[in-house]
This record gives structure tokens, sequence and C-alpha cells, in this order.
């Protein structure tokens, strides 16, 4: 470490790219912790973007805002930028929070309509996002989906805004 | 009725501030005598029930509903493109090659569907006679299972292949529950509102009761207009029962549509700042609960109506920041018998993110400003993108159209009690989209915007008026909405 790189650059650093970057074990292609669904394995394919496929069913993005700044985010900004949904199968996405420690809570959920159509979707924080959490996002296909199936959901990097 | 004061120099029009002078017809959709009559006419305006069984009024709705319908299915088993008819009602909204007219992912979401269903319903009340039908509601939230009438017997024209005929046990139920509908109720802003109401309850229920209704074909299954109506009354408790204010932005309030068809079968146009007042004066529901909102009873007094008017006419404060604007004209004149056109200084090429992202948070308009109101309230104003030979015969099919905005009223004086709005705007958005997709949108070449009066009824008054423009402008934007009293 250079005499330049101090402490708090590091600590800003850091922050960066926890800002930047979806959970770190999405990148890595780490299986999720213990205690999770080891099918509903972190994927993305694009820089920013969170993609779920037949295969991956939940993508997870962990929460670095401050406490002060979480207090003004009422919502989780959900922008599904692309479908491919050939087969028109019916989706619904269930929206989590899981807090350090804590057990995943349901914060609500959306549905794309028709199934192949994008969209942007607003979730209600309902005031429980707190630094350090984890944003959960699971699709819960209406029809049988095979992992075969060919159905991809990109979605941005989610967002929290105030309204 | 005596709440409802109409003044002597009515002139069938009734004014509504910051909406302007509303032709009568598209508030109460039926010729009238003098204003008794009307004042009658509004005071028992059809009421909108709560779909449930035991309950004889809702009974009679649906036997009037189910007549309808078949009676709607006969016109198209007869003539397909029947403007009453069954098929071209239900492709309004859209067909098997996708969406058609309606609004979905804007905030032309909830005033579209409005006005589909109040067209649809006096569509109903023409065909079968009932001139106090009003569609009934279902009310999911409180009632998961649709009502048999819709299920029980596979004969009737209320009957549709579906995949859930109850929504308990599915996801559609956590989209609809008490847990999930409260935050939404709670919220004060109508943007987000909007988004959240369209995003869950009504996208999850189509979803979950499937077969046509999940797809771009579903206003093909009878059950769609009680569910939309739901959605209406969603929107109607938020808006009325709960004191929440809608925008009063011009370029929502101003939004204009053309392709209804009244009860006649004649072309109709509506705006959206218009569906504002229609649960006041067009329609009313039978109130009933909605997670923790009870049923509420609105206005039972002159004072009590007369103070709800004035707040959904007022609407709420919403402000664009402007990013950019692209002047095109600075004063010209629109002679109503000669379309306008101009290039403007800005390329595709120079909006490609905006274009190229249906998602993008910034909207790109041509906003309009005129000087005064028109002489002759007989015309409206169509805005095409890259068509320099636009007409007034030139159809909203068309992929260069953008949109329209009309006029209401006359000239009046200037007084520090009447200000109406003097612009237009006009998103501009999904008609580069589609441009682009078909391939006809150059990055390069400079875009062009062209103005072309359209009469509203066989021919102008005046071939010869002028509409004296104050600018014509592009402007990018995102719109930013300041919630609470206006």
């Amino acid at each position: 470490m250079t005499p330049a790189l101090t402490r708090a650059s590091v600590r800003i650093a850091a922050t960066a790219l926890c800002l930047v970057q979806p959970a770190s074990s999405a990148a890595a292609g780490v299986p999720a912790a213990a205690g999770h669904d080891r099918g509903a394995r972190v994927m993305e394919d694009t820089a920013g973007s969170h993609i779920l496929d037949a295969s991956h069913r939940q993508v997870e993005q962990r929460v670095c805002r401050n406490v002060a700044e979480l207090r003004a985010r009422r919502f989780i900004e959900i922008v599904v930028s692309a479908v491919h949904n050939p087969a028109r199968r019916r989706l619904v996405f269930e929206v989590g929070y899981r807090g350090r420690e804590r057990p995943e809570v349901r914060l609500g959920l959306f549905s794309l309509f028709p199934p192949d159509n994008p969209g942007t979707f607003l979730v209600p924080t309902g005031g429980r996002l707190r630094p350090g959490g984890t944003i959960v996002v699971r699709m819960l296909p209406l029809d049988s989906i095979a992992p075969e199936d060919s159905v991809r959901i990109e979605m941005r990097r989610f967002r929290l805004r105030g309204g | 009725m005596g709440y409802l004061q109409l003044g002597p120099d009515l002139n069938r029009r009734v004014f509504i501030k910051d909406l302007g002078y509303i032709g009568l017809g598209v508030l109460v959709g039926t010729s009238f005598g003098g204003c008794e009559d009307l004042l009658r006419q509004i005071a028992n305006r059809p009421t909108r029930r709560r779909l449930r069984t035991g309950s004889p009024e809702v009974d009679a709705a649906i036997a009037t509903y189910r007549e309808a319908v078949h009676r709607m299915k006969q016109l198209s088993s007869a003539d397909p493109g029947d403007p009453l008819g069954w098929t071209a009602q239900a492709s309004i909204h859209g067909t098997s090659s996708g969406f058609q007219y309606c609004q979905h992912g804007n905030y032309g979401f909830f005033p579209w569907h409005r006005a589909y269903l109040v067209y649809l319903e006096r569509i109903c009340q023409k065909l079968t006679g009932e001139k106090s039908f009003g569609l009934p509601y279902w009310n999911w939230n409180q009632d998961p299972a649709m009502h048999p009438a819709f299920t029980a017997d596979p004969s009737s024209p209320l009957y549709h292949t579906r995949s859930n005929t109850d929504l308990s046990g599915t996801w559609g139920a956590s989209a609809v529950s008490d847990a999930t509908l409260d935050p939404m109720f709670g919220d004060g802003n109508f943007y987000t509102f909007s988004t959240q109401i369209e995003g869950t309850p009504h996208n999850t229920v189509h979803g979950a009761v499937g077969g046509d209704m999940a797809g771009y074909t579903s206003a093909f299954d009878p059950i769609f207009f009680m569910h939309h109506c739901m959605v209406d009354f969603c929107w109607a408790k938020w808006n009325l029962e709960l004191g929440n204010d809608n925008t009063n932005d011009a370029s929502w309030t101003q939004t204009n549509w053309t392709h209804f068809v009244d009860a006649d079968g004649n072309p109709a146009s509506v705006t959206s700042g218009v569906t504002t007042v229609m649960p006041l004066l067009s329609y009313q529901y039978e109130s009933s609960a909605i997670g923790s909102s009870p049923a509420v009873r609105l206005a039972r007094t002159k004072a009590e109506f007369d103070s709800l008017r004035a707040r959904i006419e007022k609407g709420a404060n919403v402000r664009l920041n402007i990013k950019r604007r692209i002047p095109i004209a600075q004063a010209a004149k629109l002679p109503v018998g000669r379309p306008f056109s101009r290039s403007t200084r800005v390329s595709a090429g120079d909006l490609n993110a905006l274009i190229e992202a249906a998602t993008s948070r910034e909207h790109v308009f041509a906003r309009v400003a005129y000087a005064q109101l028109p002489p002759n309230n007989d015309f409206f104003v169509r805005v095409f993108i890259n068509l320099p030979s636009a007409s007034p015969e030139t159809p909203i099919s068309d992929p260069h159209y953008a949109g329209s905005f009309a006029f209401f009223g006359t000239q009046m004086p200037e007084t520090p009690n009447h200000s109406s709005s003097r612009h237009f705007l006009v998103d501009l958005g999904r008609t580069l989209r589609n441009l682009r997709e078909r391939q006809q949108l150059s990055a390069e070449r400079p875009l062009s915007v062209q103005l072309v009066a359209v009469p509203t009824g066989e021919q102008l008054v005046n071939k010869e008026a002028q509409l004296q423009l104050e600018g014509v402008e592009l402007i990018v934007t995102p719109v930013v909405v300041q919630a609470g009293q206006g």
C-alpha cells in the first residue's frame, strides 16, 4: 500500500465498489450462503444488470446507503429492461429484504403484463432497509418452466427512490 | 339535486376550472333537454356495484351486462368491423398482434382505462336500453373468487377459458392482499401510486387469471372490464375518498385520445383531465372496502360536493425540470386549413439515449404555446414527426403520429380567477422509438414536426381561421411531482 492510500481512501474505494457492484458473490460465482437455495444462484451478465433465467431465478443486491439516506427512500425501483419469453410464460417477481443476521421479509411483488413486456416497477420499502442488508428479487413462474426453457429477464441495477 | 348549479349561459358546456369548458356530451353521454334534465341525469348517474351474490341490484347489473355482451358478440359475428361489436371494442385495447391504443407503463394508464370503461358502459346502455346500467366491479381484495356468473355456465356470454377463477392460493392473492394494498393507498403521490397499482395488483391479476387475460387479447375476456372497474375504483377511492390529488401537469391533463366510439358508433375523444371528474358526473361507485380503507359514502351535501369537485379539478402541482430546449418556431400562424411543418435543429442521433430506452427517465415533448383560444372550437390539432405530407386525412395509425390536443371553451376576458393553460405538450418518445424500429428514422437528418388542424365535425366553421402560435419547441425533461395540495 502506497503512502497515498490512507485508511479513508480505502474505505471510500470499498464503498464505491459496493455502490457499483451487485453482491460480490455474484461476480465470483460463489454459491449463495448457507441457508439459501443453492439453485437460486446469483448471476449477472452485463455490468450493472441482473439476469434471471430458467436456471437462475434469484438475484440479490446489497444496500449500501446510510440510515439517513434510506429513510428518505420509500421505494425500490426495478427496471425490467429486456424480456425474452417467447412462450409468454406468466411471471411474478417477489421482492424481499434480508437484513444482516436476520431472516428475509417480503416487501412486495409485481408481474409483467403481458409476460413479454418490460417495464418499471416500484415496491415500497416500508422503512425496513438498513445498511448492509440485501435486496432479493425472485422470479416465480405461474406456468411451469423447465431449466432448458428459453426465458431471460434483464433488470437494471435496483435503485432506491423517494417518490 | 340542488347542489349542481350551472350558469344561464351554459350553451351545453360546463366550465371546469383549469380544464376549460367541457362538452357535456363527453361527461353525460346522452343528448339532453334543458339544465333540469342534465341535473337529473348527473344526480341519477349509473352506479357501479361491487360483484357479489345475494343482491338483486347486482344480479340485475350482471343480467344487463350479459345481454350487452351477447348483443355485442352478435354484432361482431355479423360484421367484425362493427365499431359497437365485441371484437372492435376489445381490439381497441389489443389483439393477438399486440397492444393497440391502451396505455400501459405510463401515467396515461389510469385515465385511458377509465375512458375505455365509460364508453363501453354507454354502448351497453344503448344496446340493452338500460340507461341506468353501471358496469359492476370485481373487488378482488374482498372477494378473490370470481363471481359465478362468469364461471358456472359455459354457454353464457360471460364465460371464457381461464387458468384460475379464484385468486386464493395463487400469487394473485398476495398481490391483492391487505398487506400489499395498504401501503399503496397510504402513498399520496399520483405517479408512484399509479405505478404500484399497475405493476402489482393489476398486472398480477391479469396473469393469475390467465388465458386471454394474461396477454394482449385480455379485453376479449368479459371479466377484463370488471377487473378494470376495480382498478378504476382503486383510483377513485384514493382520489375522492382518501383525499389524494391527481397531477395537474398539462402534459397529463391535456393528453387527448381520439380512438374511442360513442354509443352511436361515432368517433369520440376525451382528455385525461376530463376523466378526473367522471366519477362525479358520469357514474358513481357503490363504495366498498379495500384493505384497511373502509367503504365511504361521498358528498352528501352541496358543500361537500362542491368542495370535492373543486379539489379534483385542481389537482396537485407538478413541475417540469427542463434540461434542454430546442426552438422550432417563435411566433407563427397555424392556418386551420393548411398543415404547419417545420424542421428542428436536432436529429434522432442527438436524442439517442432517450429513444433507445423505453424506460428512460427523460421525456422529449413537443411544446406548443398559443396566444389565445381559437374563435371556434371546431377543430383539434394532431402532431406528427417527419411527415411533411401530413394532412387531416392522415390516419392516427400512421407511425409518424405522436398525439393530439384540443381546445375547450371560447375566448374569455382575463380575470384573476380564470387562467387557462396556454400550451400543450405531446410526448414524442414512443413515436420516435416506433420509427426507429421501422428503420424510418435517420440518425443524422434533422427531425421535423407537423401540426395539422382536424375538424371535429364534418367541416370547419371558418376555413380561413388561424391559430396564433406563440412558440413551438422541443423540450427534454424528466417530470417532477410536488405532491400534496396544489
